[in-house]
């Protein structure tokens, strides 16, 4: 199964979807950052990350996914490169027509109006379309979501949305959670984070606070916010994963 | 396919370049199909959708997703190319709104109970 992480929008969680929650649910396949030349990301060590996927790195993303029609493949595609990368699955449509293909599309909406993304979705729905590949599906997750009565509107019109263009839209709701967030930039493994033992922070809480050393009380606490959030996020995002690769039967 | 009734093929050919606009403007298939339908050229969503990736889908060049693909705004996206004969009236203002495809959400989908389930707050 190939995974590609893919918008045309820019900054709404492709790097963070496929870090903390694809790569986590599938440890064996391939993640590869498909950026464009000039992007450097020191935490992407992990990763082979392909540079100028419309010209030069074309031939290393094209080798790329066709080693991998037998195992897993995850794609996080830069904003800026998702045509190129369009155009390259439709270069290599005779390999690809059988394989399982699954775009996954992360979106962030606002509560006012959603139009601008629904018009990026639009034109990749088009491209896709193009496409012709029979095996491949459309997913769409729902991004730093609030609890308002105008995000559930707007997810509301996500799902007609959805429903018109052929797209699964995950049931699983990605808050804005700031752990989460700063994920994709910081080289956090979430993971990791989240199976901390806080014991010794607890402990070191107890002596800053009978020290009355409220700096030090503030920094451990923030420690212990961001493991907490990461524990609370884990499930969810294992929830989401399975959602995503599960949605491939239907 | 199955053609409905009413249907004119070539009603659709004529306004291809606006139904393209509309649909890189981020209205549904469904708004579209709604709006050629009250224009008098009646037609399903799904049935339109079928059509445009059959047929525009194919013969056209993929619409670009690349930076500043677009950025002209809906206004001018929409107008209609040069040459091209503009049938009834523009339309599609105000009809398929984005506000009206809220309301017309399906009512038994209770978006309402999902959220409050994924947003309580963790009881240990």
């Amino acid at each position: 199964m190939i995974y590609i992480a893919l918008s045309s929008d820019g900054n709404v969680g492709k790097t963070t979807l496929a870090r903390f929650v694809l790569k986590p649910h599938l440890p064996a396949s391939r993640l590869v950052e498909v950026e464009q030349v000039g992007v450097e990301d020191p935490h992407a060590q992990r990763t082979l990350v392909i540079r100028d996927a419309a010209e030069g790195g074309r031939p290393a993303l094209t080798a790329v996914l066709l080693a991998s029609l037998q195992g897993n493949l995850i794609v996080d595609v830069g904003a800026s490169l998702c045509d190129a990368v369009i155009d390259l699955l439709a270069d290599a449509h005779a390999r690809l027509a059988e394989t399982p293909l699954t775009v996954v599309t992360p979106v962030v909406l606002t509560g006012a109006d959603n139009r601008k993304s629904l018009a990026h979705l639009a034109k990749i729905a088009g491209a896709l379309d193009a496409l012709e590949l029979g095996k491949l599906r459309r997913v769409l997750v729902a991004n730093r979501v609030t609890h308002s009565d105008a995000a559930i509107a707007a997810f509301k019109e996500l799902a007609r949305w959805a429903g018109d263009h052929g797209f699964s839209l995950c049931q699983t709701l990605v808050p804005d959670a700031a752990v989460f967030g700063r994920g994709a930039t910081d080289g956090y493994d979430l993971k990791a984070l989240a199976a901390t033992d806080t014991g010794k922070l607890e402990q070191a809480a107890a002596k800053y606070l009978d020290a009355g050393d409220f700096a030090k009380l503030t920094e451990t606490g923030a420690r212990l916010t961001a493991i907490l959030e990461a524990q609370r996020l884990a499930p969810l995002l294992e929830r989401l994963a399975r959602e995503i690769a599960g949605a491939q039967g239907g | 396919m199955q053609e409905p009734p009413h249907f004119k093929r070539s009603a659709l050919w004529q306004r291809e370049r606006e139904i393209t606009a509309w649909l890189r403007e981020g209205y549904s298939f469904r708004q579209v199909a709604e709006e050629l339908t009250r224009q008098g050229t009646k037609v399903s969503g799904r049935w339109l959708q079928e059509w445009y990736a059959k047929n525009v889908g194919r013969r056209r060049s993929r619409p670009r997703t690349g930076p500043g693909a677009g950025a002209g705004g809906p206004a001018s996206s929409a107008a209609p190319p040069p040459g091209t004969p503009t049938p009834e009236a523009p339309g599609m203002n105000p009809s398929p709104a984005p506000q009206a495809s809220v309301a017309a959400a399906p009512a038994d989908t209770d978006f309402s109970a999902l959220f409050q389930s994924q947003f309580k707050r963790p009881r240990k």
